[in-house]
C-alpha cells in the first residue's frame, strides 16, 4: 500500500502544476476578456494581394 | 468609378445596411446612404482591408448621425497626452480608448488591423465585452491626434470625456476572486479525492493507520488556503457586521466554516480520523462560485457616473480672434468659448452672439429648445441647436449649475447594503439549526455519550448549513440577472432585483423616456400642398443650418431641390428666398405678422408664398415605439404617474393611459419630482422612476427603484439602480411580470434544498452522520438546485417571451 504514497504525491503535483498554469494565465490577463479571442480566431489569414 | 446621386428608394446602404431614406450614392457598383459611409468604404478599399464587408453585411455604422464636434487640436497638448495614455516605452506609447460604435465581429477586424491603415500603430487590440481598445503608437510617426482622427474616419471615435483627464488611469482589474475561486477548487478537489478511501471502506480504513495519517495531515495542508485565503471575505463581511450589531448572512457561513474547521483539526490530531474538511471546501468553493456568478458586472456599463463624463472634453477657446482648441479644464472665467450645433455647452457663460437656441432637455426635461439671447446666461448641459455662437465663460466647469444639481444630492442610498429577505430566512433557518444542533447535542450528552453528541451537532451544522439555501438566491439571482440583460435591462445587484419585486407604483419622465430625444414628429397643418411648392419649400429649408429647417427638410425628403435666390436669414425670426420668381418665406408666427389663435402648445413654423399663408408644421415629441400600448398593459397592474419637466401639451394624448388627472403632471422641477415621490411613498407605495436625464437624478436616489432609459451604452446616465435600453421599453411589463416570478422559482429551490436538509438533518441528530454521507448529500443537494434555478428561470423567461 505504501507505493499510494507515491502515486498521491505524484497527483498532487500534477494537479499543483495545473493550478500554477491557472493562477499565472489569470495573472497575464487571459481571463480578463473571454469573449473576443473566440471571434479572433475565426478571421481568416490575408488573402495574397491581387 | 462614377459617382452619382439618384433618388431609388429601396436602396439599401452597403456600409451601415441602413435604409437610404435621402438621396443614394452610387459609388463602384454599391450603394451607400449618406457621403461618410462612402468616404470610409474608399478608405478601407484603398487599403485592401475590404474583408470588413465579408466578415458580416453591412458591418458599418451610419455615418449621418456621426459626431460634428471635430476639434482634436487639444489633443496635441502634451500634458493631455500624458493623462491620456497609461504606460510609455520610448516612443511607444499605450493608449485604451472606449468605442462605442464596436458592434461586431467585423469591428473587431477593421480594428485590430489598424497597423494597415498608418505604420506608425504598432498593435491594436479589442477588448469587445468592454467596447475598449488598446493602442500601442510610435508618437515618432504618428500623433494621438492622428490615431484618434484615423478612428473617427473610419467611423469608430473614441468616445472621449473629461472624465479621462479628470481621473488617472488606475483601473486595476481585480483577479482575486478568480484566483480565490481556482484555489478552492483546487484544494476542495484533492480534499475530496484523499478521503475517497476512508468513504468507501466504512472506516476501516484506519487499520493502515500511518497511511491514513498521512491523507488525514494531506487534506489538513490543503485546506489551510481554502480556510484563510479563499474563506477570508466571508469572516471580514461578518465581523464587520458583528461590529456594527447587525445580521447578515456571512455569519452562519463563517461560524459553519470556523466550526467545521475547528473539529476537523481536533478530530484529525487526536482522534486519528477523518474530519469534515472536504465539506467545508466544498462549501466555500460553491459559496465562491455562486457569488462570482451573481456579481458578474457589466463592465461597459458604469452605474455611477460622474456627471464630467456628459460634458465635452475640450472647447474652442477664442484667443486674439483665433479659434484655440483647448481642453475643458484649462478654461478660466472670462474665456471667450465658440460653441457650434449639436455642442454641448461646457460651463456657465454669458451669450455674447445676438441670439442662440439651445435644447436643455437633458437638465430640465423641457422638451422645445430655448432661445437665448445677448447677455443671458446659459447653463452648462444645454446642447446648442443653432448654427455658431460665442459665449463668456462665467463660472469654472466645476461650479456649475450642472454641478450644483449634481451635487444636491443627499444620502447616498446606493452603496445601502440591505439584507435581502431570502437572507433573512437564511439567518432565521440558521438560528433553528443551531437550536437543533444544541438539542440534539445535550440529548446524546444526557444519554451520557459525549462523542456522539459532539459529532451530532457539528453534522447538523454541515449538513443543514445555510450554503444550499444560499446558493438558491444566488443562482437564481444571478440566472434572471443575466437573463434581463440579454433583454436590455441591466440591474445593478441582486438587491435590487428583490426590490423591484414590490414595485407597485412606476413613476414616468416624459421627454427622453416615453418620447424619443433625437427625433421629433413634424406635421402640416393647412391647405393642401401641390408638388411645386412642396419643392419650393424643401429647397428653401434645405439651405438653412436651423435645426427647425433640417426638420422641414427631412420631412420633404424625396423632392427635387430647386435653385433659390436672394436667399436670406433672419436670427430667431426665419428664412426668406425666391424660388423660380416666387417669394416664399418661413418663419414664425410675428415675423409674419400673423395674428396668435391662441394655442402656443407646440413649436411651430409658418409658410407664406407670395401673399398667402398657407398653414404651418407644427413640431411634436416623438413617442417611442408602442410605447402607448405598453403602459396602458402595464396600468391594468401597476399605479402610473407622469412627470414631465416639459410643458402640458401632450396632455391629450396620453390622458387615454394616465387616467386619473392626479397621475398626470407637468412643469415639475426636480425638486418637485423628488418630493411627488416622497408624497406617493408616504402614502405606503412602492415606487420606481423611470426617467433619463439629470433632472430625474434626485427622483431616482428617492424613487425605492430608479430606472434610467439610455439610448445606447455610452450615454450619459445620472446614478440609477436599473439601466434600460431604449429599444426594450415595449417590453417593459414583461420583464418586469418576468421579476416578480423570482420568488415561486425561490419557493420551488427553497422546498427541495430543504427535503435535502431534512433528510440529511434526521441521520444527523441521530449522530449517525458518516463522512461520506455528508460529502455525497452536499454537492448533489447543490447541484439540484443550481441546475433546477437555471431551468426554471429559463422556463418562466419564455413565458414571457425573452430572449434566454
Amino acid at each position: 500500500m505504501s507505493v499510494m504514497i507515491i502515486l498521491i504525491a505524484f497527483s498532487i503535483l500534477i494537479a499543483g502544476g495545473f493550478l500554477i498554469a491557472f493562477i499565472v494565465s489569470t495573472k497575464k490577463g487571459q481571463y480578463d476578456d473571454v469573449h473576443t479571442p473566440s471571434i479572433r480566431m475565426l478571421f481568416d489569414d490575408e488573402k495574397p494581394n491581387k | 468609378m462614377k459617382n452619382t446621386v439618384s433618388t431609388d428608394v429601396q436602396a439599401t446602404c452597403y456600409h451601415c445596411g441602413e435604409k437610404c431614406t435621402g438621396a443614394v450614392i452610387h459609388f463602384d457598383e454599391k450603394e451607400f446612404c449618406c457621403t461618410g459611409c462612402k468616404a470610409v468604404f474608399e478608405i478601407l478599399q484603398n487599403n485592401n482591408l475590404c474583408n470588413y464587408y465579408s466578415i458580416t453585411q453591412n458591418p458599418g455604422v451610419s455615418q449621418q448621425r456621426a459626431h460634428v464636434n471635430t476639434y482634436f487640436d487639444f489633443l496635441d497638448e502634451q500634458h493631455v497626452i500624458d493623462q491620456l495614455s497609461f504606460y510609455k516605452e520610448g516612443s511607444q506609447i499605450h493608449v485604451k480608448f472606449s468605442i462605442p460604435n464596436m458592434h461586431c465581429s467585423s469591428c473587431i477586424w477593421l480594428l485590430e488591423n489598424l497597423y494597415k491603415l498608418n505604420h506608425g500603430i504598432v498593435l491594436s487590440r479589442v477588448n469587445f465585452l468592454n467596447k475598449e481598445i488598446h493602442i500601442v503608437y510610435n508618437s515618432d510617426q504618428i500623433s494621438l491626434k492622428e490615431v484618434v482622427l484615423l478612428l473617427k474616419k473610419i467611423g469608430y471615435e473614441p468616445n472621449l470625456s473629461l472624465d479621462d483627464l479628470t481621473n488617472k488611469h488606475d483601473k486595476k482589474v481585480n483577479r482575486a476572486q478568480i484566483y480565490k475561486i481556482g484555489i478552492a477548487g483546487f484544494c476542495f478537489g484533492n480534499i475530496m479525492m484523499l478521503s475517497l478511501p476512508d468513504y468507501f471502506s466504512n472506516g476501516d480504513f484506519s487499520n493502515e493507520l500511518y497511511l491514513n495519517n498521512i491523507f488525514n495531515y494531506l487534506s489538513l495542508a490543503l485546506s489551510i488556503p481554502v480556510f484563510f485565503y479563499c474563506a477570508q471575505e466571508f469572516f471580514i463581511s461578518s465581523w464587520q457586521q458583528l461590529k456594527l450589531k447587525k445580521l447578515n448572512i456571512d455569519i452562519p457561513i463563517a461560524f459553519a466554516i470556523i466550526v467545521t474547521f475547528t473539529v476537523s483539526i481536533y478530530q484529525i490530531l487526536f482522534l486519528h480520523k477523518l474530519g469534515f474538511l472536504d465539506s467545508m471546501s466544498g462549501i466555500v468553493f460553491f459559496m465562491l462560485v455562486g457569488r462570482y456568478f451573481q456579481n458578474k458586472s457589466y463592465n461597459f456599463l458604469t452605474f455611477q457616473r460622474n456627471f464630467s463624463s456628459y460634458l465635452p472634453i475640450a472647447v474652442n477657446k477664442v484667443v486674439d480672434g483665433i479659434e484655440k482648441n483647448i481642453p475643458l479644464t484649462d478654461t478660466t472665467i472670462g474665456d471667450e468659448l465658440v460653441i457650434r450645433q449639436q455642442e454641448i455647452v461646457a460651463s456657465d457663460g454669458i451669450l455674447l452672439s445676438e441670439e442662440a437656441w439651445y435644447d436643455y432637455s437633458f437638465v430640465t426635461g423641457e422638451s422645445n429648445w430655448v432661445q437665448k439671447h445677448q447677455h443671458e446666461v446659459i447653463y452648462a448641459g444645454a446642447i446648442q441647436k443653432s448654427a455658431i455662437a460665442h459665449l463668456k465663460v462665467s463660472k469654472k466647469p466645476s461650479q456649475s449649475y450642472i454641478t450644483q444639481l449634481w451635487n444636491s444630492k443627499k444620502n447616498p442610498k446606493f452603496v445601502s447594503n440591505t439584507l435581502l429577505t431570502t437572507e433573512r430566512i437564511n439567518v432565521y433557518f440558521s438560528a433553528i439549526v443551531l437550536l437543533l444542533g444544541s438539542i440534539a447535542m445535550l440529548y446524546w450528552m444526557y444519554q451520557g455519550d459525549y462523542t456522539t453528541g459532539l459529532k451530532a451537532l457539528v453534522t447538523v451544522w454541515i449538513v443543514a448549513c445555510p450554503c444550499a439555501l444560499l446558493l438558491c438566491s444566488t443562482f437564481t439571482y444571478g440566472n434572471m440577472l443575466s437573463i434581463l440583460a440579454n433583454n436590455g435591462m441591466y440591474i445593478k445587484n441582486a438587491a435590487v432585483l428583490e426590490k423591484i419585486k414590490h414595485i407597485d407604483t412606476l413613476v414616468f419622465d416624459k421627454t427622453g423616456t416615453i418620447t424619443t430625444s433625437n427625433q421629433s414628429d413634424i406635421d402640416f397643418i393647412g391647405r393642401d400642398l401641390s408638388f411645386a411648392e412642396r419643392d419650393m419649400i424643401y429647397s428653401l429649408a434645405y439651405l438653412s443650418i436651423h435645426p427647425l429647417s433640417k426638420s422641414i427638410a427631412d420631412y420633404f425628403d424625396q423632392n427635387d431641390l430647386l435653385t433659390v435666390s436672394e436667399f436670406k436669414s433672419y436670427d430667431g425670426k426665419g428664412i426668406e428666398g425666391k424660388v423660380q420668381n416666387t417669394h416664399i418665406q418661413l418663419g414664425s408666427q410675428q415675423w409674419l405678422g400673423i395674428q396668435s389663435n391662441g394655442s402656443n402648445r407646440y413649436t411651430k413654423v409658418f409658410v407664406k408664398i407670395e401673399n398667402e399663408i398657407l398653414g404651418y408644421f407644427e413640431i411634436k415629441n416623438k413617442y417611442r415605439n408602442n410605447i402607448l400600448t405598453e403602459l396602458k398593459e402595464l396600468s391594468q397592474t401597476y399605479d402610473l404617474h407622469l412627470l414631465s419637466g416639459d410643458n402640458d401639451a401632450e396632455k391629450s394624448s396620453l390622458k387615454d393611459v394616465f387616467t386619473k388627472d392626479a397621475q398626470l403632471n407637468f412643469n415639475q422641477l426636480p425638486e418637485q419630482k423628488t418630493s411627488y415621490i416622497q408624497q406617493l411613498q408616504s402614502k405606503g407605495k412602492t415606487v420606481m422612476m423611470i426617467g433619463d436625464g439629470l433632472n430625474d437624478a434626485n427622483a431616482f436616489e428617492q424613487s425605492d427603484a430608479g430606472v434610467a432609459v439610455i439610448e445606447n451604452e455610452n450615454n450619459f446616465l445620472p446614478a440609477c439602480d436599473v439601466i434600460l435600453m431604449s429599444h426594450s421599453m415595449h417590453i417593459l411589463n414583461n420583464v418586469l411580470g418576468f421579476i416578480t416570478k423570482a420568488r415561486t422559482i425561490l419557493y420551488i429551490t427553497f422546498s427541495v434544498s430543504i427535503i435535502y436538509n431534512l433528510i440529511g438533518l434526521s441521520f444527523a441528530m441521530q449522530g449517525k452522520l458518516t463522512p461520506v454521507s455528508a460529502a455525497i448529500l452536499m454537492p448533489i443537494s447543490t447541484v439540484s438546485v443550481v441546475g433546477l434555478s437555471y431551468i426554471l428561470s429559463r422556463h418562466f423567461a419564455k413565458q414571457f417571451k425573452l430572449k434566454t
